[in-house]
């Protein structure tokens, strides 16, 4: 029974032990394979609900682990270690969009509609029909707002920890998510 | 609505948001993260090796790394179009490939037969002339050694003095000019003392017929 219980129990990894070991060339990929472990999944789902398709979303996480085992020996821990990857996610799908919009020559609101047809097309996509009303009005958002939202709704960051990735103050980020709350709300009184 | 609210307050402002669960809608393919794992693991090993000053030498092209996350994610994708659509989609008529085989057949046999008169001739043509070459060299050959078999050709190979010693022995009368017509003046023989003219006259009344 104890045998049983501390196979499920896991410590928790700590970033300081990730660092640390990080730092000595011998133990670099056992940092890194306890980096992967502890942030994969949340950095892949905070992406992926940006750019919705599995796809693209796996596409950039490889981006985003690969940016990171690259500079992570440069990390000055002036943040903490999630904030800095999410940064970086975040950074990586604000480009992939613009690009997208580019590649497209639509306006950024287009774009919406294309990752929107992206969700209605998902295979990927085990929601209600209410989760896909929350999810088409949050492509309604613009891309900061959309960020803020999901952030502080899916992920349940505090606003420190949310201005700290996105650089923007803590106010600011209030006066968003709420905006957010207010367009949702309406999108979703409205298409009942 | 209160901006200064750090708690759950906006869900009296949007309470139909606030009744949806926060479920998470989106999902993934099976065993995607454990794969994620291995793939991202194996990029940053590969990356290392990039970075590491103390290569064995070796380079990759300049844009390798950049491009490779995509080029796994491609071969992946592509893996996973294999499994889900085996096959390419097209067809063909019905006995197409029997008849593919005899047209083949046929126009490369057609082939074959034109290529062996062709080479069928080439080949009579060479032996004629082989043929004739080996004529013409037998018959300088034969002509050769005739040359070489004649009297003349034989008596010119035995010296002369066995000539002339032999006619000594086993002359007619008759060949006696020619002997003499041959032999050098020194070689006639030189009589010990003059013979007189009644001498010669009893000589040549002798042996006269």
């Amino acid at each position: 029974m104890t045998g049983t219980f501390l196979f499920f129990y896991m410590a928790p990894i700590e970033d300081e032990e990730i660092l640390h070991k990080f730092s000595n060339e011998h133990t670099r990929a056992q940092a890194f394979e306890m980096l992967l472990k502890k942030y994969q999944q949340k950095i892949y789902w905070h992406i992926r609900r940006l750019v919705i398709d599995h796809d693209d979303a796996d596409d950039l996480v490889q981006d985003v682990f690969i940016k990171v085992w690259k500079n992570l020996a440069n990390f000055r821990n002036n943040s903490q270690l999630y904030t800095w990857i999410y940064r970086i996610a975040t950074n990586e799908c604000l480009t992939f969009l613009n690009k997208k919009k580019q590649k497209n020559n639509v306006p950024l609101e287009d774009v919406s509609y294309e990752l929107a047809d992206s969700l209605a097309d998902s295979t990927y996509f085990n929601g209600t029909k209410a989760q896909m009303k929350l999810q088409e009005a949050l492509l309604t958002l613009p891309e900061k707002q959309r960020i803020v939202f999901n952030m502080k709704y899916f992920d349940d960051l505090k606003y420190e920890e949310i201005s700290e990735i996105l650089g923007t103050s803590v106010g600011g980020l209030k006066a968003s998510f709420h905006l957010a709350v207010k367009k949702i709300e309406a999108y979703l009184l409205n298409h009942d | 609505m209160d901006l200064n609210s750090t708690n759950r307050d906006w869900e009296k402002e949007a309470p139909r948001l606030a009744e949806m669960t926060r479920a998470n809608p989106f999902s993934v393919p099976p065993d995607y993260f454990s794969e994620l794992q291995s793939r991202l693991q194996g990029l940053a090993y590969i990356q290392s090796l990039a970075d590491h000053d103390s290569t064995s030498g070796f380079t990759v092209p300049d844009t390798y790394f950049n491009e490779l996350p995509e080029n796994i994610s491609s071969s992946l994708k592509m893996e996973r179009l294999k499994e889900d659509v085996k096959e390419a989609g097209y067809s063909v008529p019905e006995g197409y490939f029997t008849t593919l085989n005899d047209t083949i057949k046929r126009r490369t046999v057609k082939q074959k037969h034109q290529k062996s008169r062709i080479s069928h001739i080439l080949t009579s043509w060479g032996s004629y002339a082989a043929a004739a070459s080996m004529a013409l060299i037998a018959s300088i050959g034969i002509f050769l050694y005739q040359q070489n078999n004649t009297l003349e050709a034989k008596l010119a190979r035995i010296p002369e003095d066995d000539i002339v010693n032999y006619l000594k022995v086993h002359s007619d009368p008759g060949d006696f000019p020619v002997i003499l017509e041959n032999l050098d003046a020194n070689e006639l023989p030189k009589p010990e003392a003059p013979l007189s003219d009644k001498e010669i006259q009893q000589y040549l009344e002798s042996t006269t017929l």
